[in-house]
């Protein structure tokens, strides 16, 4: 079954769009937008453009790529590492 | 589709410093050198040999604990400024602290509410757990989650996840 959504991609435009294609109202709405991809204050951009009210912006597990326990690494606060990522403001 | 409802209270006098996953890997003009791979002990240069000097593991694992301990929101935190301006001075560089008036905002308030359809409330928790093994969570002077430059006010409504 096609996803409604690309998960790839996070409160784009596109995504807007492909919800209004479904029959999704919007207006007056509260976007629930995962955190990623497109710059974040965008996410609210497109959801007032759409004539929502509020946007809610949530960090996914997905976010944690590769770094799982299922893949062996110990949940947090089990395990210490540094994100060295150069990064604007 | 989507029932429940979610309530939104914000109230903002700032700007987050939060992490963008997914970026683009970064442009760089460095070429990776490939005949250095090749040899062992490597040959460094003058310049490299001064770089390599100047820090070890427990260098950086002092820096990264003072860094992560500081304060470091936009507009506050001007003691690790300093720290880091005392920093390059010791080695040598001129450094100095400028000041610039800009436009941001700190939050006063925020809270996040479900409605579900039965009618009950639940406050949906907005902060991180206070851990004993951390010692950054729980500080007095951590900052709520809040959005930079965001309207501040109360809104419900239903809710959409659009991505």
């Amino acid at each position: 079954m096609k996803p409604i959504l690309n998960d790839a991609r996070r409160g784009q435009q596109v995504d807007f769009e492909r919800l209004i294609e479904l029959g999704v109202e919007l207006e007056g709405k509260i976007a629930l937008a995962k955190y990623g991809g497109p710059f974040r204050g965008l996410k609210v951009k497109n959801a007032q453009d759409h004539g929502m009210i509020g946007t809610v912006i949530f960090s996914d597990t997905d976010g944690d790529g590769e770094i799982t326990v299922e893949n062996g690494y110990a949940a947090y606060p089990g395990l210490y590492f540094i994100i060295l990522q150069s990064h604007m403001c | 589709m989507l029932r429940f409802l979610l309530s939104l209270s914000l109230a903002t006098l700032a700007f987050a410093c939060l992490r963008e996953f997914n970026q683009a890997p970064k442009h760089t003009h460095r070429k990776r050198n490939i005949r250095r791979q090749a040899d062992f002990p490597p040959v460094l240069t003058d310049q490299e040999t001064i770089l390599v000097n100047s820090f070890d593991n427990n260098t950086i694992d002092q820096w990264a604990y003072y860094y992560t301990h500081e304060n470091k929101l936009a507009g506050l935190g001007r003691a690790a400024a300093q720290w880091t301006a005392d920093k390059w001075a010791e080695y040598g560089f001129q450094s100095r602290l400028d000041e610039y008036e800009v436009y941001l905002n700190y939050p006063v308030s925020a809270s996040l509410h479900v409605t579900y359809p039965n009618g009950t409330k639940q406050e949906v928790n907005l902060k991180e757990d206070v851990l004993p093994e951390d010692d950054v969570t729980g500080r007095p002077d951590n900052q709520p989650t809040f959005h930079g430059f965001s309207a501040s006010g109360d809104v419900e409504a239903e809710y959409v996840y659009v991505g």
